[in-house]
């Protein structure tokens, strides 16, 4: 019975998206929070079941070269953190009068979620381009819910360069076709040929197509935009959820390892790149983007160095970034503002969450971050390849230094009397993401044994 | 005959999809970059539906008077997705670009860039 749980997994998400729509200002949160815990309860057991293998679901019947497979692996158990961070997201803008909790933002989110789910449990390439479409196209009317002057044309520069990267995917799935006569990820992996200029021309269409959607330098041009004007709560699944798919895209290509060496140089460009770029932003939001692409950088080079930490730091990532984000959008909240300084002494709770949050990012031990940059460095050393570990640290250490003088900014200036604490709807998702973040950086151990590349 | 000859319909869908990229980079309209993008997914439909033909093939359906051999029906039913694909993303694109003349009263790249 456990396959049929696979297509219900995706339908949840998708027809509570295409139902929120009838449900009043008032219900559609509770609605949407409905149907992403049952996602997340579905996804829980699933995962909980990895251990006796993969589990697969041959749509309608048909034998899996031919029909369409669901799979679900350790990298679809990815799904449990969609589930989970975009219902804190709604959580978290409850009671707001913003887009995001009207009937039709929670059904675009809820269609972003199942994309993003189906994207996740896809086992054959064009499966994988529907789900990648549907997951853009909500993402891109996500950031379009922002009433920030600027929002429409952000929200039209992500669309533009998703949908050419979105052709040039679905350009390569039809030359994988050609060359191997079938669509289904297993079976293409064995009857790829060994080379030639198709072949080529395909791998690396899959990777600039999924690196521009990951936003890799220098790929990432769009990114900062749609992530700094977006909604806060749209931010937090647009940078810890959506800008994933597009690694684990990548990891979901065939012969990526013929790729090695242009994802080593792609990931330190990124992860030097992104970490600069963040130094210089005098705006929270923007600063957040920036280290997005930094992180994006750890976790390419990680794809080429060591999978095992790359994976683990998908996960980790998404959870301190949503987190980071969310705390952003308390701020902004309770300042009316983007103006940020010295709020941080009016709002503790929500400032030593974000403190918690920026040591996950730069990866200070014993938070969430540290696990996926120990294992990529280790792998850059184990691979002879000293010069990555020293562009890693050096990021880090940037990044350390773009958080800290945010945090000074935040907590060392007068505090503004006018200002309170977060409200309790905010501070609750912020703080069990931040907790998760802290759990996450403990079991470190056990997550490398889980994902176990 | 010359390989190129042969192939005619894949250099036919290259020349296609580079107008449609040279307008989306180049044009500073931001409906005819929606167009570029358009003609581009053109390009790349018929790449994969001239891919599943076949020399004097048959339509696939099988039943009497059928004869092999048959075309592949798999890229066409690819295709079909993904002009469904093509369409919404079009949709959206338009809808964003009336909010942004609404708030700009311009769709030409070079005003914006002063305005925003």
């Amino acid at each position: 019975m456990t396959p049929h749980w696979l297509p219900v997994l995706i339908a949840i998400p998708i027809a509570g998206g295409v139902l929120a729509p009838v449900f009043s200002r008032r219900t559609a949160s509770v609605w949407g929070l409905g149907v992403l815990a049952a996602t997340l309860g579905v996804a829980l057991g699933l995962t909980g079941l990895l251990a006796d293998g993969v589990i697969s679901y041959p749509m309608g019947g048909w034998p899996v070269p031919f029909g369409i497979e669901l799979r679900f692996d350790v990298l679809s158990a990815f799904a449990t953190a969609v589930a989970l961070i975009s219902a804190l997201a709604i959580w978290f803008s409850s009671g707001s009068q913003g887009r995001v909790t009207s009937p039709e933002g929670i059904a675009v989110l809820l269609l972003c979620a199942g994309g993003m789910v189906g994207f996740l449990l896809a086992a054959d390439y064009f499966t994988l381009f529907v789900f990648l479409e549907i997951l853009s196209i909500s993402a891109y009317g996500m950031v379009a819910m922002s009433d920030e002057r600027g929002a429409g044309i952000a929200a039209f520069r992500y669309l533009l360069m998703g949908a050419a990267a979105s052709i040039v995917i679905l350009l390569s799935v039809g030359l994988l076709y050609t060359l191997t006569g079938s669509l289904n990820m297993g079976d293409v992996r064995l009857r790829l040929p060994d080379g030639g200029l198709p072949l080529y021309l395909a791998l690396g269409g899959f990777t600039a197509g999924f690196l521009l959607k990951a936003a890799a330098f220098p790929l990432h041009v769009w990114l900062p935009d749609a992530h700094a004007t977006a909604p806060s709560a749209v931010s937090a699944i647009l940078s810890g959820l959506v800008v994933k798919m597009g690694v684990i895209g990548l990891l979901r290509t065939p012969g990526l390892d013929q790729l090695h060496e242009l994802l080593l140089w792609i990931g330190a460009a990124s992860l030097l790149g992104g970490a600069l770029f963040a130094l210089v932003q005098d705006d929270l939001k923007r600063l957040l983007a920036y280290s997005t692409v930094s992180n994006i950088g750890l976790i390419v080079l990680g794809l080429a160095l060591h999978r095992t930490g790359a994976t683990i730091h998908i996960l980790n990532h998404a959870v301190v970034k949503a987190a980071l984000f969310l705390a952003a959008g308390a701020f902004i909240h309770r300042a009316g503002s983007r103006a940020l300084e010295g709020i941080g002494r009016s709002m503790p709770v929500t400032t030593a969450a974000f403190a918690v949050g920026a040591m996950a990012v730069i990866g200070i031990p014993p938070t969430a971050g540290f696990t996926g940059k120990w294992l990529v460095t280790l792998g850059a050393l184990h691979a002879g390849r000293p010069v990555f570990a020293v562009i890693l640290l050096l990021s880090s250490l940037i990044l350390a230094l773009c958080y800290a003088r945010f945090l000074v900014a935040l907590a060392f200036r007068p505090a503004r009397a006018d200002i309170r604490e977060a409200p309790v709807r905010m501070l609750v998702p912020i703080l069990l993401l931040v907790a998760l973040s802290l759990v996450l950086g403990l079991v470190g151990g056990r997550l490398a044994e889980f994902v176990g590349f | 005959m010359s390989p190129l000859l042969e192939n005619l319909d894949y250099v036919a869908t290259t020349i296609l999809f580079c107008i449609g990229l040279w307008t989306l980079i180049a044009d500073s309209n931001l409906i005819k970059k929606v167009m570029g993008l358009n003609i581009m997914e053109t390009a790349v439909f018929a790449f994969i539906v001239t891919s599943g033909m076949i020399e004097g093939g048959d339509a696939p359906i099988t039943g009497p008077g059928a004869e092999l051999p048959f075309m592949s029906p798999i890229p066409h039913a690819l295709v079909l997705t993904g002009i469904v694909v093509a369409v919404s993303t079009t949709a959206v694109a338009l809808a964003l670009l009336l909010r942004v003349h609404r708030e700009h009263g311009t769709l030409d790249i070079d005003e914006l860039r002063g305005r925003w």
